[in-house]
């Protein structure tokens, strides 16, 4: 007996004294797994000089995505000789706009050259950086809602709500969606708000699929019992009780969400259903130069490496924060 | 099992109409017709052509009409784009060289992606396993119409092995192929991996090897076949995407596929080329679908249909 409460007496004081030498929450746990995780953390700050650069970049740049400059058309980034550039390529180049590092020479107007109406290309790839941006956070923000909202319904009330929504959300997984969007688009007009409203449409089944094993997994649980014991209403238990609760697979589903949506508008605008010009998306410019794809390789080459890096950084930091918030399911997928 | 066949394929019917419902409604609410052109045809001429057309009648009529042609001729109508060319004709003339392209691809990642899966599993936290899993990041992340062009112009333009663009060979498939395949390799072989991974670790595994079983008995005895469940699983959906990716390389590689057609009717009103193609798309996709779920069981005996 004695020894029995001995050892009990042992573990509360080992037990208290860790506690008061470390707090440590879920939240500073996974914030600590993610920060070691290096591939993480270098595409989180790749993807972060990305906003910035797109926010920051068209202003400070002294030419605008939209000005021509037709005595400068298709400039190539670099070039190893001018002359023989000019003759094979049908580019007059102006010989001052370059200067000679090592044996090339470098475009020191245009620094990743220009297209094929004489406009920056730099400038015009931080422009798509803004739209494709804004359209993969935004079109992944409206997703969450509706995902979230049809979601905690369906788990939350139950029975026949739920079976109906349930039978929805089944019916939309077997639709061949992307041709709904793309003939959405083609028909009813390529606006910007319209793309981010079809994408984010269409992309909230699984969210509203993990939201509701969340729900209905918690929703008896005792701390809810006590919610409702205490008088909360059904709207504040479901937002300030159970919604909160999902946050975790939801931060991580929504991370690796955005990269998703950015290709799938990088997709339509490549198509021709994105934006139109001169307003300009990394898809529609690898698209609108791909005709002259093997003369003027740079005008691809740019757009779509900004793309693939940053979706590669997306990837990799939702990757590192899946990992981070959920240790189990490392390497699994 | 025969029930469930049954059962999936009046679901898949279900879906199919109202694919065909949605996309008939979304079209023709939208403003805008075939026969609406910068240059007008005189009122009399366009009465009578829209009545060739059965545009002339109600939306319902219309719609009855298209739907009875579709379900009992298997007829889905005159192009009214290409004068004279029924959609049927048009779609099978493009559909030969989508399916070739499709073929190849699916062939071209399964196989890569079976090889480096199981190459990253049996050296798990190897080099071996680390380097294809990262090429496999790049293709998860890069977007196909990025890679088509780098592949052209390395392949194509630098080295000069393959045809730029153009089918007139079999040379001519390789590139578009492979451009699809590499990206649904990387998946493949990240599922393979994990599949194995997880399969590899049981003490079944543990128990054959402790009974002296080589390696290779392991392998193709044991665990392929519990290991490829996740494969065969994405493999349905893998498929549709493959041929939503063929639209881009089609593009890309001037390819005159089922792709181009499906964006330009949609962009010329073009209503039953339009409605022909997503129909071709979504009896594709969703008997494919079908039929993965199906030997998803015979591969799982787990799995139990009901």
């Amino acid at each position: 007996m004695t020894n029995k409460g001995n050892a009990a007496q042992t573990f509360t004081s080992e037990d208290s004294r860790v506690a008061a030498r470390d707090q440590r929450s879920l939240w500073h746990d996974a914030f600590k797994r993610l920060v070691k995780n290096r591939a993480a953390v270098v595409g989180f700050i790749f993807v972060v000089s990305m906003v910035i650069a797109a926010i920051v970049g068209p202003n400070i740049s002294q030419f605008s995505y939209e000005e021509q400059d037709y005595s400068r058309v298709n400039n190539p980034p670099f070039v190893m000789d001018i002359q023989k550039f000019s003759q094979e390529k049908f580019v007059d180049l102006i010989p001052e706009d370059f200067v000679k590092i090592g044996g090339v020479y470098f475009n020191q107007r245009h620094f990743l050259g220009t297209d094929d109406l004489g406009r920056d290309l730099l400038v015009r790839i931080l422009y798509g950086a803004r739209i494709s941006l804004a359209v993969g956070f935004l079109a992944a923000i409206v997703s969450l809602f509706i995902g979230v909202f049809f979601g905690a319904l369906a788990g939350y009330v139950g029975g026949f709500v739920d079976a109906q929504i349930t039978r929805l959300i089944d019916t939309l997984y077997a639709l061949p969606y992307m041709f709904f969007v793309i003939l959405l688009m083609a028909v009813a007009g390529r606006s910007f708000y319209l793309l981010f409203i079809a994408i984010g449409a269409v992309s909230w089944l699984t969210t509203a699929r993990i939201v509701r094993g969340q729900v209905i997994s918690l929703k008896n649980s005792e701390f809810i019992e006590a919610a409702r014991a205490s008088g909360t209403g059904h709207a504040g238990i479901l937002f300030y009780h159970l919604i909160p609760n999902t946050i975790g697979p939801i931060i991580v589903f929504f991370s690796l969400l955005i990269p998703r949506v950015m290709l799938e508008e990088a997709f339509l605008s490549y198509l021709g259903l994105g934006v139109q010009a001169p307003m300009s998306s990394w898809g529609s410019l690898v698209a609108d130069a791909q005709n002259n794809v093997t003369l003027y390789p740079w005008m691809v080459i740019f757009p779509g490496l900004a793309l693939t890096l940053t979706l590669f950084s997306l990837n990799f930091f939702g990757d590192g924060l899946r990992d981070a918030l959920d240790p189990k399911l490392k390497g699994k997928q | 099992m025969l029930k469930y066949i049954l059962k999936r394929i009046g679901g898949g019917v279900v879906t199919l109409f109202i694919v065909i419902t949605l996309s008939f409604f979304m079209m023709r609410l939208a403003p805008g017709g075939p026969f609406s052109k910068d240059r007008a045809y005189p009122p009399e001429i366009l009465r009578n052509i829209e009545a060739k057309y059965h545009l002339d009648k109600p939306l319902l009529v219309q719609y009855g009409i298209y739907l009875e042609r579709v379900i009992f001729h298997f007829d889905l109508g005159p192009s009214t784009r290409y004068a004279d060319r029924s959609v049927n004709e048009l779609i099978a003339s493009g559909f030969e060289y989508s399916a070739r392209i499709g073929l190849g691809a699916l062939i071209f990642s399964v196989f890569v992606g079976l090889c480096a899966g199981l190459i990253a599993a049996l050296n798990h936290n190897k080099f071996l396993d680390y380097f294809p899993m990262s090429i496999s990041m790049i293709g998860v992340s890069m977007p196909d119409f990025v890679l088509a062009n780098i592949l052209m112009l390395v392949f194509a333009l630098q080295l000069g092995w393959l045809p730029v663009a153009g089918i007139d060979s079999f040379s001519g498939y390789i590139l578009p192929s492979a451009t699809l395949g590499l990206i649904f390799a990387s998946s493949i072989a990240r599922l393979t991996r994990g599949g194995m991974l997880e399969i590899l670790g049981q003490d079944f595994v543990r128990t054959a090897r402790a009974k002296g079983l080589s390696q290779r008995t392991i392998l193709w005895r044991h665990t392929l076949k519990g290991g490829l469940v996740p494969v065969v699983s994405y493999l349905g959906p893998a498929i549709a995407s493959m041929m939503t990716g063929s639209l881009i390389v089609e593009k890309v590689f001037n390819i005159p596929g089922l792709g181009r057609f499906f964006v330009d009717s949609a962009t010329n009103r073009d209503y039953t080329l339009a409605m022909g193609s997503v129909i071709v798309f979504a009896v594709l996709i969703i008997a494919l679908n079908i039929f993965v779920d199906c030997v998803y069981g015979l591969l799982d005996p787990r799995v139990t249909y009901d």
